[in-house]
């Protein structure tokens, strides 16, 4: 809250307070403020809830192959990490896939407009699209009964598309093209063939793509950039809107599993988002005030508004109804309930962005997901990483999965810390930098309020 | 205490804490932290609150030394600041325009907001739902409810409601009930109270309720059910006259019940009963203490109705057995069910936002519209609104 710089003085204890203040700071106290936070109570994950993720799946995600034609430096699957399944050009197992998809179709109930959206995710997919016409065609079939509101998405490297720009287009495919911005931005995605820069040949299949279908491409054409020492955000920004216009999402690389040799390689690569925003947002311009609501501070105050500040329940309707909230430690998703991945390996995860030794059930004969399994695991990460969750300061949202936090494994280990801990210092700081922001942008307050659905 | 004179301007704010409605020129402050109020007709002074409350103004307007000299203005923000509603901050000491993080309320359309942000198809409907009625008679198809209910979290209260004499295999239902540990309530009429089995024990409960006049033997025959076993009661007196309260309190004192409630029940001919135990005044809202998080409640939901529903005997799903029916368990899954109600249903989105509560000041310290108001049918029971 807004506080007289006295009623700050009175709360550090400084001599030579106003009167009111010394007043004011008793009162705020005998109501609880200024009090040691007591450590939060945290709920336990319960298997209905798995149950209930597992039969109202919303998006099934194929690995459709490990091959790819790049061999971009950094990859996660590539050689600058560990931790993933050893790519051996390995298509996914059609009949497997196919078992899948019926087992989804026949446990979601009919909900009319229910989404479920169908993913394809590599390697590179398109490097398979044998399988992805044939789960196309199968998906329709089932969907004639179930009538969901059917989705295609694929993530691509689109140095195939012109293969396949028409089938895409009539499918209504979602697609997240990967493209770090110019030429040189994008020297890293290089083909595994010959190392050469993709550049020139996602460009060429883009601007196909945006001639041809010029519509499809506004509404359907999503673009991500990974940031790092080839690049700015300024870069990014300008080359895709320029050229697409279109604001793509800029992720960083990924500081996870990286081979203990290749640590060097990988620091001189890495740049933040967060310091390369700053520097981005240091002058006023068209292309600022236009990604505004993609800069992070944004981002960092809808996250504050939504899940720690006393609007917290605009978003949070069902914690109205308790005195003692329901929330599970960290930020991860409950098991499945954004989605299912099935790997070329068969194996079974909540989402492809953790690791694959995390796999929590297979497709054989049968689909094997041990609900009572899943659920205790979840609650064995819990029940240890709560210890630094009930004195977190960002408890209520720390944007952190179990399964990013180090060695989670050995949650019940001694010496095991969360890395994304925040004390008082910390939390501070983040406030500062959220209210500094808002103090510039007074107007965000409710266009995130009224207008930003975080789902 | 008079703030010390200064020629400077100021930002004005109002604690995060203090709740605001402004109806008609008259503007009510509450404070959620000790249920204190002001309120205020006074035009220079709404004007102020109004600024205040404007989105881009974010909590935080500008007070200048000549609206801060005037006499009203003053005296209101002393008696804001000496119930600790609000402050005053001379401009000099912050750089530039500081903001206060303030509730969001009173937007006008706090449905749509709530519903977007917490009913979209991605989000889990099922995890709204929390109390499920289960209205049982010798028409219930037990195994098929059963199977219904197999498709619902685990961690309802189930309230087990009706005559069970008549239910022939209703063990099968309460053994079901029974590996859950969620509360479990069986509500019947004290004529129809039946003895449970004490394999039934884990975490059932007896809701009684008793009308007038009373069945003596009955009666008797209850509160020797309840000396026998070790099971919570708790009893409800539906009362309809003064006559009915006073039988009701000789009961409590004879029988030393401490678990009960006074409910009120409108006949369709004591509409002055009502006024006099059940209409509300002003000083009756304005007694009750309330949160921050209450006052979010009031305006995002129906706190009697939400996240519950009713399966009669038959399978149909009522949210309100007053409101339109959203299902049948035999023919809808609980999805259907639940998004019916999300999408067209009446109850649990049911807030006071009808005429005319809508221009009453108390609208939202006033409690949610409860059956009370659709069994009368008028929108507001209450002496504020005549």
């Amino acid at each position: 809250m807004l506080a007289h710089p006295e009623l700050e003085k009175a709360s550090e204890k400084s001599t030579d307070v106003d009167p009111y203040y010394l007043k004011k700071y008793a009162y705020l106290k005998a109501h609880g403020f200024f009090t040691k936070p007591k450590p939060t109570k945290f709920a336990v994950l319960e298997e209905s809830i798995v149950e209930d993720n597992i039969r109202n799946i919303k998006q099934v995600v194929f690995e459709v192959t490990d091959s790819c034609n790049l061999n971009c430096t950094y990859c996660a699957f590539g050689e600058l990490y560990e931790g993933y399944d050893e790519r051996i050009s390995k298509k996914i197992d059609t009949r497997k896939a196919i078992h899948l998809l019926k087992f989804i179709f026949d446990l979601k109930p009919k909900k009319k407009n229910d989404k479920l959206a169908i993913s394809f995710y590599g390697g590179e997919p398109l490097l398979n699209m044998q399988f992805i016409k044939q789960i196309v065609e199968i998906s329709k079939q089932l969907n004639l009964v179930k009538q969901f509101d059917l989705e295609y998405t694929m993530t691509t490297n689109t140095t195939l598309l012109h293969k396949y720009i028409d089938f895409l287009v009539t499918n209504n495919f979602r697609l997240l093209i990967s493209l770090d911005g110019n030429e040189k931005c994008h020297s890293y995605r290089t083909f595994s063939k010959d190392k050469k820069n993709s550049f020139q040949k996602v460009i060429e299949n883009l601007d196909i793509l945006q001639r041809d279908y010029p519509e499809y491409f506004s509404t359907n054409v999503s673009f991500n950039a990974v940031l790092h020492n080839r690049n700015s955000i300024k870069e990014i920004y300008d080359f895709i809107y320029t050229r697409y216009n279109q604001i793509p999402r800029i992720s960083e690389l990924n500081t996870r599993n990286v081979r203990s040799c290749n640590k060097n390689i990988l620091d001189s690569m890495y740049q933040s988002v967060a310091k390369g925003e700053a520097e981005f947002r240091k002058e006023d311009s068209d292309l600022t005030r236009l990604t505004h609501r993609n800069s992070l501070l944004f981002s960092e105050l809808t996250n504050y508004l939504k899940y720690v500040s006393i609007n917290y329940y605009i978003s949070n309707i069902r914690e109205l109804l308790y005195n003692i909230e329901r929330q599970l430690p960290t930020s991860t998703c409950t098991p499945f309930s954004k989605k299912i991945l099935l790997t070329n390996r068969n194996k079974l995860l909540p989402c492809e962005r953790i690791d694959y030794r995390y796999s929590m059930g297979k497709v054989n004969e049968d689909i094997e997901l041990d609900i009572s399994e899943i659920t205790e695991q979840y609650n064995f990460y819990y029940k240890h990483i709560q210890k630094f969750c009930q004195t977190c300061y960002a408890y209520r949202y720390c944007g952190s999965c179990l399964f990013h936090i180090e060695n989670i494994d050995k949650a019940n280990e001694e010496g095991f810390v969360c890395q994304h801990f925040q004390n008082q210092e910390d939390f501070r700081n983040k406030l500062k930098n959220i209210f500094t922001f808002l103090e510039k942008y007074p107007k965000d307050y409710a266009e995130i309020l009224k207008n930003v659905v975080i789902e | 205490m008079m703030i010390m004179k200064k020629v400077s301007d100021y930002w004005f704010t109002l604690e995060p804490y203090v709740f605001v409605d402004i109806k008609n020129k008259h503007a009510l402050l509450y404070n959620t932290l000790d249920g204190v109020i002001i309120e205020s007709a006074n035009d220079k002074i709404i004007k102020i609150l109004h600024e205040t409350l404007q989105e881009e103004n974010c909590g935080v307007t500008l007070l200048t030394n000549e609206q801060y000299q005037q006499k009203e203005i003053n005296c209101f923000i002393c008696e804001l600041r000496e119930k600790f509603m609000g402050d005053v901050i001379d401009v000099s000491l912050s750089n530039g325009k500081p903001v206060q993080m303030l509730p969001f309320y009173n937007y006008s359309k706090e449905q749509e907001l709530y519903k977007k942000n917490n009913f979209s198809s991605y989000k889990n409907v099922l995890e709204k739902l929390f109390e499920i009625s289960l209205h049982i008679d010798v028409t219930t198809n037990i195994t098929k409810l059963i199977h219904f209910l197999a498709t619902l979290p685990k961690n309802l209260t189930f309230n087990i409601i009706g005559n069970m004499e008549g239910v022939l295999n209703y063990s099968e239902l309460l053994s079901y009930l029974d590996q859950y540990s969620s509360p479990k309530n069986l509500l019947c009429s004290y004529k129809n109270l039946i003895a449970l089995q004490p394999i039934f024990e884990n975490n059932f409960s007896y809701q009684i309720s008793v009308c007038f006049p009373i069945d003596a033997e009955r009666w008797n025959r209850v509160m020797e059910i309840l000396l026998s076993q070790t099971l919570p009661a708790e009893f409800v007196f539906e009362v309809s006259s003064e006559d009915d309260v006073q039988q009701s309190e000789q009961l409590i004192e004879q029988y030393q019940i401490d678990k009960y409630q006074l409910k009120p029940n409108y006949t369709g001919n004591n509409i002055c009963f009502f006024e006099e135990e059940v209409f509300l005044s002003k000083e009756d809202i304005l007694s009750t203490s309330l949160t921050m998080k209450d006052l979010f409640a009031r305006q995002a939901m129906n706190t009697y109705d939400f996240g519950k529903i009713n399966i009669m005997p038959n399978g149909d799903v009522y949210a309100n057995l007053n409101h339109p029916l959203l299902g049948n368990i035999y023919a809808n899954n609980i999805h259907e069910i639940l998004h019916k109600e999300v999408e067209e249903g009446k109850s649990w989105l049911r807030v006071r936002n009808q005429a005319p509560c809508t221009d009453c000041v108390y609208q939202w310290i006033c409690p949610p519209p409860s059956n009370y108001e659709i069994i009368v049918g008028r929108p507001n029971l209450c002496h504020v609104k005549e």
